[in-house]
């Protein structure tokens, strides 16, 4: 009994003396925190090799889930998504003093990401390695366990709410069945991957009524003849594809974001990997945040604004891509004109029409724009860890147009499907901007 | 007047030896011989695998006698080392004469090497191939003429043979026949291959920078290039790996085989005896190998008819599958054969050759198939037993292809951070990452029948290494084949052949003539002895950028002396020996007048076939409807959906003409052809309204009693949902030769996938009840269907007999009424895939199962046709059965588990491989999480799949709620009733090349002995297990019984996929049909004689 008590005596005084060390909680109060947890989460899917449209999934989960923490601690700031968001409902209340609704905020982020992509390890070792910190800055325990509690509560709050997307389901769908008229896609060289995702129409919107809600015109009428329309823009691609002039080179590079590539010498092979579109756009929202000094909640409501844009683009893109069936420019070109063309870009696994960059894009530079004005210029400096120079914009518009248009320069995409692709995004953008509300 | 004149000369006897028991035939010598050569590479950041495609392509080895003392000396090609010449001294000493001989060729990246006397006074002159980065001082390939006194002299320039590019090897013969050597230079392109797009007739287009492969004519001592007037290809997309001579058609002129690497496919070059050559390998051989590499070309069976190998890549083991290899995914190898590149496999090919210009591929059978990442093949009697066996030479020094290097290191993730931080060497550090590991060599003993037994441990050849080029000669004269090995970082082999000459002895043929060809290369060679023969050729490039010696070995058992000696000369003109000593070498003059060809040569060789292909006029094509299998259901291991067109025929309106019914695929109608003296009425009305539905089977039967024949038809398929009307069966009644469908004629209560239907009295009530099987339940491969016993009413209309016996009994693919008890009553046999073949005895119109009591029930196959008749003519039914085979990766104790293993509401089904009582998937990792993607955290990389068996991939609960199916045979079979005891048998290998879908029986020869007639074949297979082709349709010639276990077997000669053969009366002509999936039917007549 006697030596219970004194190790009581002891844990009392350890437990006293720590309660000095607040410095925790200027930890849990920088956004850099939240970065650093987005920024975790792009490194796993460039390391996962996610396609496009289930990257975005990756990056709108975890948002949610950070976002619907960090709502209950700023209630007066900002509006709750349940109701906003399809079939998402109220989280539940955070019903312990101790809990710290940032670390739980962070907790939420990372155990749904992690659920969401593969490689585990790096988001735990991201996870011990943040929490040891903040435990060396005198985060109490009790704090600690509260807050992780909740974070987990709620973690698996919006899995359960993911899990009816059916995303699980369309795993199994059918895979696409090639159809050999030369208008219809196949796949493209060098590996002739399946296509990606040709069900992702199928997954549950979380603003849009539905995935065929903004349904482009359809593409030019296919016409091999001269002078057609079709024809035109076919040899526009040829002409310009492999990039005119070291500018048009630069911004195809730059935006180029194909999570992978893969390059032949013999039977020796190595693959490129890189962040997706959407990634980029999250890397934007990075900058933007920063540079705007937003707080910790700001910079979770840009991230996850951005990401609920860009998820529904996808979803919306998507639709048109495998109901057109597009040929990609590569394939009637090689075939047609000359065999030996190849894009400046590898051509991703996917129908052509509309171009996924100028439809996301745009979601996401109208979705930034409602947050962060109009006339905000920056240096996208995104690609540089994967060897590219940073480029300046006036605004998000801009940089998404510029997005857009490098499609053509990388020859993988028509011109329609770059301008009907950003009408598109404006529209998936804007209906998204009148019909989220999260700042109050 | 014309004197023969026959040197014979007694060049050596082989001395007795003595052989331990344990030490194995080949015995590693060490560096005490004389001979010290590695081929040491190193790579830097600037030259490595990636900047140089063949980097690890590795070096070769060239044998021959340079100094005509008897002795065969060998030249190592090195590839950043200088090239070694060592003198063979006798008694396994060997003396380094590089430098005396001016043979090193220093600084320059050497291949391919071949000692060919090219200017005919006779001494071997030495042709060594040129490779890697471009400069250098004689980069060009070398031509080294012998000056008799140990050395010599580079004249290539002086040749027209200074060839530069990316040599690989080169092949001497004599292409038209007019007495000197021609040249076939294999060079390797240099365009990248990253840069390639699968672009139709690439081909034909010529490298115009002149680095691709060249032919070139001798015109009198001067190499002219006429690669393109001789019709050789040479284009960018020319990755050639081998060069592999040999007599392809049986027409005495030597053809060309080059084995290419990469998506291009191979090449068959067939002589046109007029100064050229035509590429015809698509209509000589069915499967390729995809990397083709090495190959080489030498008769196996000693049918005198030379086989072909050509080596791939495919690891032995699963597990090293799962980790090294990337299969082509099933779009991508139809886009790449929709442009031209037909069906190319990452497997070794063997090619056995069945005169008159067709091969059967039978790598998977033979078990030769899958020997790592290979190069050299060599075909030669190791043993001396008279046959020749199979050595494979294999490794590669950096795994190019290990798959998580290349999803996890060989990438951006790691060069990025590198290049970010100004590293040095990026490129170098990543090939340090890649796994690097020695494995043994392959051998197989030839236990004839194209069965071999992997022997690369009892005969020593099991050191792990990398070896790339390999070449067999008697080293020591003592009358067997000794073996010389190039290895990269490390030292080569050199094994000594200990095989007890004395009681498996051998005979050697070395050739003089008189012309420029002076060791006669290119002449062929048949033995006969003891009512058994062998055939070879004088070829000297072999394997992989190697040759052997210009002579011949021939392996003759205990034989002392051989009855017969033909010889082809390069000429065309023939004699013959007799009576030569073995454990003999035999020089062999051509005589100066030898201008006639008495000899025949080519009877001993060609097959004549006494059944001839005629024509009907029958206009229906089966056209297959496009469905692919595998994009619902991705780990299966092929398609289910094309098993028709469904066939029967009956005389229906009686004129002694059989009439024929066709059945369509999905969204083609079914024909009927009613003869019309020479011609058939078409008659289509009542089976159009069925055209949605694929027509499975069909039989004509008498189903009311009005003498005529009715019609029933299956309609199955895969290609539909489950609740599909267009599965509906149905039945046409013939009303004065009128078909009309009956609508209330069949009362299923539910829809099923149908395959067969069989018809019979089995209650005796004086009318005809049906049996009919169910495939399988349309959307998931694996879940058992039911068997439908139809009782008819005598007026054709059938009422469902509940039976639970016939419930849920498998994938039914056949069944037949037999009464194999002879107790009266007409007994029930049905089999299918994954399932036991079944037997349900009729007592008093009640069918029981008895599947055990005839000791069947362990016989799960994946049988595919039945067909049951008194095969050994005992007067009781026997029955065979058709299975998938074993030309194929199926293996007799392999496992599927079928369950809703992700609960998403899909059944999926696992087939898996038993190692050590464990099961494997046989999937991919890829295929596994396209299918069940929740199992991609689980299995993160390559290696931990590998290694992974069933129960490490799933819960116990899922695997004990999962249906489980096994196998226990996959052989075709036929099991003789002996007194109601089924004993069985397996039928001759040839019936095992293919999967059986189609059995057939009669006395085809009038000798009074049933003969048996096979069809088969199925081409939608996925890549990694490759298409079914092994089959042109056989028949087996009776008598065939438990006495003649081997009896006469024949091709029939049909390519495709024969799904029926029915032998059918046309007046006084008994005609074979075979219906073809996706053809249209083939007719047959035979000729006796």
């Amino acid at each position: 009994m006697k030596r219970i008590g004194f190790v009581l005596i002891f844990a009392l005084i350890t437990l006293y003396s720590c309660e000095e060390n607040t410095a925790y909680k200027e930890q849990l109060n920088d956004p850099e925190l939240f970065h650093s947890a987005m920024k975790n989460l792009t490194d796993v899917i460039v390391y996962d090799i996610f396609s496009p449209p289930v990257a975005s999934r990756v990056y709108m989960y975890p948002s949610v889930a950070a976002y619907s923490i960090m709502q209950k601690a700023h209630p007066e700031k900002y509006n709750s998504l349940a109701g906003q968001l399809k079939e998402l409902k109220a989280i539940p209340e955070p019903d312990n003093e101790n809990i710290d609704l940032h670390l739980a905020s962070i907790h939420a982020f990372t155990t749904v990401g992690k659920q969401l992509i593969f490689s585990e390890q790096k988001v735990r070792d991201f996870q011990d390695s943040t929490y040891q910190n903040l435990k060396d800055k005198g985060l109490p325990k009790k704090v600690y366990q509260a807050s992780i509690d909740y974070g987990e509560q709620v973690a698996k709050h919006i899995l359960d709410w993911a899990k009816g997307d059916l995303y699980d389901q369309t795993r199994t769908y059918s895979k696409y069945t090639i159809r050999q008229e030369d208008k219809f896609w196949k796949p493209t060289p060098p590996d002739y991957m399946d296509g990606i995702e040709p069900h992702w129409n199928k997954i549950r919107t979380v603003v849009l009524d539905s995935a065929n809600q903004y349904v482009p015109v359809p593409p030019v009428e296919f016409n091999l003849t001269a002078g057609s329309e079709f024809q035109k823009q076919l040899m526009e691609v040829f002409e310009k594809g492999q990039g005119v002039d070291q500018e048009s080179r630069e911004i195809a590079s730059f935006w180029d974001c194909n999570p992978y590539v893969s390059h032949h010498r013999g039977h020796a092979m190595f693959a490129t990997k890189k962040i997706t579109p959407g990634g980029h756009w999250i890397g934007i929202v990075s900058i933007a945040a920063r540079e705007s000094n937003n707080t910790f909640d700001e910079t979770i409501n840009a991230y996850t604004y951005t990401s609920i844009a860009l998820f529904d683009a996808f979803i919306s893109c998507w639709d048109e891509k495998w109901r057109s069936l597009v040929v990609r420019p590569e394939t009637l070109i090689n075939q047609h004109i000359d065999e030996q063309w190849a894009p400046l870009l590898q051509t991703p696994p996917f129908p052509e029409y509309t171009s996924g960059h100028s439809v996301i894009s745009r979601a996401a530079a109208v979705a930034l724009t409602s947050i962060y004005g109009d006339n905000f210029s920056f240096l996208d400096t995104t690609e540089m860890e994967y060897g590219l120079p940073a480029r300046s914009f006036t605004s998000f518009i801009h940089a998404s147009e510029e997005a857009a248009i490098s499609r053509l320069y990388g020859g993988i995409h028509y011109r329609m499907a770059i301008d009907e692709g950003v009408t598109q995004g404006q529209k998936v953008g804007e209906f998204i901007v009148q019909n989220l509300r999260t700042i109050k | 007047m014309k004197k023969l004149v026959v040197l014979i000369v007694l060049l050596s006897m082989s001395c007795a030896k003595e052989t331990i028991s344990e030490m194995p035939l080949f015995v590693l010598k060490d560096s005490s011989i004389g001979i010290s050569f590695e081929n040491n590479l190193t790579y830097t950041e600037a030259f490595n695998p990636y900047t140089y495609r063949n980097f690890y392509n590795g070096a070769g080895v060239s044998m021959g006698d340079i100094n005509n003392d008897g002795l065969t000396d060998i030249y190592f090609t090195g590839n950043m080392v200088d090239n070694k010449l060592f003198l063979n001294e006798g008694n396994w000493k060997f003396k380094d004469i590089t430098v005396e001989a001016g043979v090193a060729c220093p600084n320059i990246w050497s291949t391919g090497a071949t000692f060919v006397d090219i200017n005919g006074d006779g001494l071997l002159d030495l042709y060594v191939c040129k490779s890697g980065m471009p400069g250098g001082k004689n980069r060009h390939n070398e031509l080294f003429i012998n000056n008799g006194d140990l050395t010599f002299s580079e004249s290539s320039k002086e040749y027209g043979l200074d060839i530069e590019g990316l040599s690989v090897q080169a092949a001497f013969f004599d292409y038209d026949k007019d007495g000197d050597l021609d040249a076939y230079i294999l060079n390797n392109s240099v365009r990248s291959i990253g840069s390639f797009a699968l672009i139709e007739d690439q081909r034909i287009i010529p490298d115009i920078t002149g680095s691709g492969n060249k032919f070139l004519r001798n015109d009198g001592g001067k190499f002219i290039d006429i690669t393109k007037e001789s019709g050789i290809y040479s284009s960018k997309i020319g990755f050639g790996l081998g060069i592999t001579l040999g007599d392809y058609n049986n027409d005495s002129w030597t053809d060309i085989f080059i084995s290419n690497d990469f998506f291009e496919k191979d090449y068959l070059y067939l002589n046109d005896k007029q100064g050229g050559f035509t590429e015809q390998m698509e209509s000589y051989f069915e499967s390729i190998s995809m990397g083709s590499m090495g190959a080489d070309y030498a008769d196996l069976n000693n049918d005198l008819l030379p086989d072909l190998i050509v080596t791939e890549m495919l690891p032995q083991s699963l597990e090293r599958q799962k980790t090294k290899t990337v299969f082509e995914t099933w779009d991508k190898q139809q886009l790449a054969k929709e442009k031209g590149y037909y069906d190319q496999f990452s497997r070794n090919t063997l090619q056995r050759n069945l005169g008159n210009n067709q091969f059967l591929e039978l790598g998977r059978q033979s078990g030769v198939a899958a020997t790592e990442w290979s190069w050299g093949a060599l075909m030669f009697d190791a043993d001396n037993d008279g046959l020749r066996d199979i050595y494979i030479s294999n490794g590669i020094y950096k795994d190019l292809l290990d798959q998580d290097f290349l999803s996890y290191e060989a990438n951006d993730e790691t060069i990025k951070s590198r290049v970010s931080k100004k590293e040095k060497n990026i490129i170098k550090k990543l090939i340090d990452k890649m796994p690097s590991k020695a494995i043994s060599n392959s051998a197989y003993k030839n236990l004839g029948n194209f069965q071999f037994k992997d022997a690369s441990l009892n005969w020593g050849l099991n050191e792990p290494s990398f070896s790339n080029g390999s070449a067999y000669g008697d080293l020591d004269n003592d009358g067997d084949l000794d073996l010389v090995v190039n290895n990269i970082n490390m030292p080569s082999f050199v094994y000594e052949n200990t095989t007890d000459t004395l009681t498996n002895r051998s005979v050697a043929l070395k050739f003089a003539q008189s012309d420029l060809n002076r060791n006669a290369i290119g002449a062929k060679a048949i033995i006969k002895y003891n009512n058994q023969s062998a055939y070879s050729d004088n070829f000297v490039s072999r394997g992989f950028q190697s040759s052997v010696p210009p002579e011949i070995h021939f392996g003759v058992g205990s034989e002392k002396e051989i009855d017969s000696l033909l010889i082809e000369w390069p000429d065309g003109s023939r004699f013959v020996l007799t009576n030569l000593k073995t454990n003999t070498t035999h020089l062999i003059e051509h005589p100066d007048n030898l201008n006639e060809n008495k000899v025949d040569f080519y009877n001993y060789i060609t097959q004549s076939s006494n059944f001839e292909e005629i024509d009907l006029p029958v206009n229906f094509a089966h056209k297959e409807n496009k469905y692919i299998d595998f994009n619902n259901e991705r780990l299966l291991t092929q398609m289910h959906s094309n098993e028709g067109p469904a066939f029967d025929s009956k005389d229906i309106n009686k004129d002694g003409i059989a009439d024929l019914f066709f059945g369509g695929a999905k969204n083609q109608s079914g024909k009927l052809f009613i003869s019309q003296g020479n011609t058939y009425k078409e008659i289509t009305a009542p089976f159009e309204t069925d055209a949605s539905s694929e027509d499975t089977d069909a039989l004509f039967f008498d189903a009311d009693n009005d003498g005529d024949q009715d019609l029933y038809v299956c309609h199955g398929g895969k290609a539909f949902s489950p609740y599909s009307a267009a599965l509906h069966d149905s039945f046409y009644i013939n009303e004065n030769g009128e078909f009309t469908k009956s609508k209330d004629a069949l009362k299923f209560t539910e829809l099923i996938s149908s395959s067969v239907v069989s018809a019979s009295d089995y209650d005796k009530d004086g009318d005809l009840d049906l049996f009919v099987g169910e495939r399988f339940k349309t959307n998931t491969y694996g879940l058992p269907g039911s068997g439908y016993l139809l009782q008819n009413n005598g007026t054709g209309l059938f009422t469902i007999v509940e039976n639970k016996a016939l419930k849920d009994i498998g994938m039914i693919t056949d069944a037949s009424w037999v009464d194999i008890d002879n107790d009266g009553w007409q007994d029930l046999v049905v089999l299918g895939e994954w399932m036991s073949i079944r037997i349900f005895l009729n007592k008093n119109s009640e069918l029981i199962e008895t599947t055990d009591s005839f000791q069947l029930d362990n016989t799960s196959g994946l049988w595919t046709s039945l067909h049951i008749v008194d095969v050994d003519n005992d007067g009781d039914q026997d029955i065979i059965a058709g299975n998938i085979g074993l030309n194929n990766f199926y293996k007799s104790d392999m496992r599927m588990y079928i369950n809703d293993f992700d609960g998403n509401g899909f059944r999926e089904q696992i087939i898996c491989q038993k190692n050590d009582g464990k099961y494997y998937p046989i999937v991919t990792k890829d295929e596994l999480i396209s299918q069940i993607p929740s199992l991609k955290k689980k299995l993160l990389y390559y290696k931990d799949y590998a290694k992974a068996d069933i129960h490490s991939i799933f819960a116990e609960d899922l695997i004990r709620s999962s249906k489980i199916l096994d196998l226990n045979i996959l052989e075709s079979v036929v099991f003789w009733n002996n007194n109601g005891n089924l004993d069985s048998q397996i039928l001759p290998n040839e019936i095992q090349y293919a999967p059986v879908y189609t059995i057939t029986s009669t006395d085809i020869d009038d000798d009074g002995n049933l003969d048996l007639f096979f069809g088969g074949n199925q081409f939608l297979v996925k890549p990694q297990f490759g298409k079914y082709d092994g089959s042109l349709g056989w028949t087996l010639f009776g008598p065939y019984n438990a006495e003649n276990l081997k009896p006469e077997i024949v091709p029939l000669g049909i390519e495709g996929q024969i799904r029926n053969l029915e032998w059918i009366q046309n007046n006084n002509d008994n005609i074979l049909i075979a219906t073809i999936n996706n053809e249209k039917p083939r007719f047959i007549k035979f000729k006796n004689n």
